[in-house]
């Protein structure tokens, strides 16, 4: 059944979380997603209505907002272990404290101690959820954003829902938990023969500081080459997102697709993230990713550039062919919420002609 | 009744002063919510994911839907189109196969197996007759798994092949749902 392995999903991790890569300055932009367009690109490009050079300006400045998103991603999950690490080492102390004194009160009176240890023990619930800065009163209070959107409280491991393994990096279903979290030892062993899947392998290229691994079940992990310690983890769909398993640290803030928010928004008691090219919906209060609500191509239409690969057919939603239909002047096709006119003969991406969604 | 009619309007514009603004906004978004889930249910058929529900020879693909958590995506709003492997399909996998992917530890393979067979937009039968005539026998599709059909045409059925040049016979079915069409296939396809 290995030999099944693949992986799918992807272009858009590119979109989402390229998270770890690391841009090569050599190979510049190339637009936005640099791993479909390698696989998917090629052909002959005739460039049309855009300057090249505009061209490459245009997706090398989109390129650098996606590595500094996913840069900021990183730094979110590393934080969020980082947190969960101090909560338990926290605990840990008040727990042998917390010890300490029951016994000292025990051997002073048996019947007041018990009691005292008894109040402890309900100081001590209410103390941890004190550990996290981002906990405020509730224990995953829905912080209302201007807009009348809602974040995530933040589960810093450690709280782990009923039947769900602790673990550093979050809370996984037994079976379902990674290699490594970040800040292991990097383990070889585990790795033979296992390569990226092809649409991330431009995206998450081995360089001087970094090389990547997947484990074969839904991560890839950065690992760093100076202290052979993982400093990256990259969740798949299917694998870190996966229905039933708690949201990868890093997706406390509501992050769908500006075309999708009007249908996918947060509630009190639904919450929605997008990664790896898929919007899940989420319970706010345990961080369970409940449903893959809507499943996105991550192809690139870019408005200037040439169609990716694979658009060979019409593929315009019903209700909308009697105005978008295919003539020898412009073909129409649909992808991630928008309808596209094409130049049949350049095959270049003439304008977004209609937002569906 | 009028009278009943004027209290009533009364009542509902007191309720709307009294949500404030915000939670106006909220739920004018939760009716466009709603609106667009009952658009999924009620429209031509129902969606996707009921026709699948309802057809007996799909049963293993629903599973393997299911244990995806694509049920929702099959359910909702978004257009797409779906080649779905029939439960003969299934049987022409090696011995346990079929069950070891419905294991929890192979999410992440089923997952890519079941977007492997799901395309974006609606794309009937006739689409694909002109795309592979269109481009000389053959055509590409990119689908929701990041990878690529190729369908071509034999003996006037399409088939459809994997990366790995596994071939499956398209059983074509254009009726409109809600969301998207679903042809079946016979064989199940392998993202690379």
């Amino acid at each position: 059944m290995k030999k099944f392995l693949m992986i799918a999903s992807a272009a858009a991790m590119a979109v989402a979380m390229p998270a770890m890569a690391k841009p090569d300055k050599d190979k510049g932009g190339g637009g936005g997603n640099p791993a479909a367009q390698a696989h998917k690109g090629g052909g002959e490009f005739k460039p049309q209505k855009m300057k090249g050079e505009d061209r490459f300006k245009q997706a090398e400045k989109a390129q650098e907002r996606r590595f500094k998103s996913a840069e900021r991603s990183m730094k979110d999950q590393e934080k969020a272990v980082e947190r969960a690490s101090k909560s338990r080492d926290k605990q840990a102390e008040r727990f042998a404290k917390s010890q300490e004194k029951q016994a000292e009160r025990a051997a002073k009176s048996q019947e007041k101690a018990s009691e005292r240890f008894a109040k402890s023990q309900e100081k001590m619930r209410d103390r941890r959820f004190d550990d996290d800065d981002r906990f405020d009163g509730d224990r995953f209070d829905n912080d209302r954003f201007e807009d009348g959107r809602t974040r995530f409280g933040a589960n810093s491991a450690g709280f782990c829902p009923p039947g769900l393994a602790k673990k550093n990096n979050g809370c996984m279903p037994p079976g379902q938990a990674k290699k490594m979290d970040i800040g292991q030892r990097f383990q070889s062993d585990w790795f033979q023969n296992n390569r990226l899947p092809n649409d991330y392998r431009d995206l998450f290229s081995d360089n001087d500081e970094y090389f990547y691994r997947y484990d074969n079940n839904g991560y890839i992990y950065r690992v760093d080459r100076d202290t052979n310690l993982v400093s990256g983890l990259i969740p798949l769909l299917g694998g870190g997102f996966q229905v039933g398993q708690v949201l990868p640290a890093g997706y406390d803030i509501y992050n769908v697709p500006l075309q999708y928010r009007d249908q996918y928004f947060d509630t009190g008691d639904l919450a929605y993230r997008f990664g790896d090219n898929a919007i899940y919906q989420v319970d706010p209060q345990t961080r369970l990713i409940q449903n893959v609500v809507a499943l996105l191509t991550g192809d690139n239409f870019n408005v200037g550039q040439r169609m990716p690969a694979g658009y060979d057919m019409y593929n315009v939603p019903l209700q909308y062919r009697d105005q978008y239909y295919d003539t020898d002047e412009s073909l129409y096709r649909y992808a991630d919420g928008n309808i596209y006119q094409v130049d049949p003969t350049t095959q270049i991406v003439q304008a977004v002609i209609r937002a569906l969604i | 009744m009028s009278n009943m009619g004027g209290k009533l309007l009364l009542l509902a514009v007191s309720a709307a002063l009294a949500a404030g603004c915000q939670q106006g906004e909220e739920a004018d978004r939760g009716a466009k919510q709603a609106e667009a889930g009952q658009k999924g249910e009620t429209a031509q058929g129902g969606t996707i994911g009921q026709a699948l529900s309802q057809s007996t020879d799909h049963s293993n693909f629903v599973g393997a839907v299911k244990a995806a958590g694509l049920d929702g995506t099959m359910s909702g709003s978004q257009p797409y189109t779906v080649f779905a492997p029939s439960n003969a399909a299934f049987q022409k996998l090696p011995a346990g196969a079929a069950e070891g992917l419905m294991q929890p530890a192979q999410k992440g393979q089923l997952t890519a197996i079941v977007t492997h067979h799901i395309v974006p937009g609606v794309v009937t039968a006739q689409d694909l007759t002109r795309a592979i005539e269109k481009g000389g026998g053959k055509a590409q599709i990119a689908t929701m798994g990041g990878g690529t059909l190729t369908a071509t045409q034999s003996d006037g059925a399409i088939m459809l092949a994997d990366a790995k040049g596994a071939q499956a016979r398209v059983t074509p079915s254009d009726q409109a749902h809600s969301n998207g069409v679903v042809h079946t296939i016979d064989t199940i396809l392998m993202p690379r």
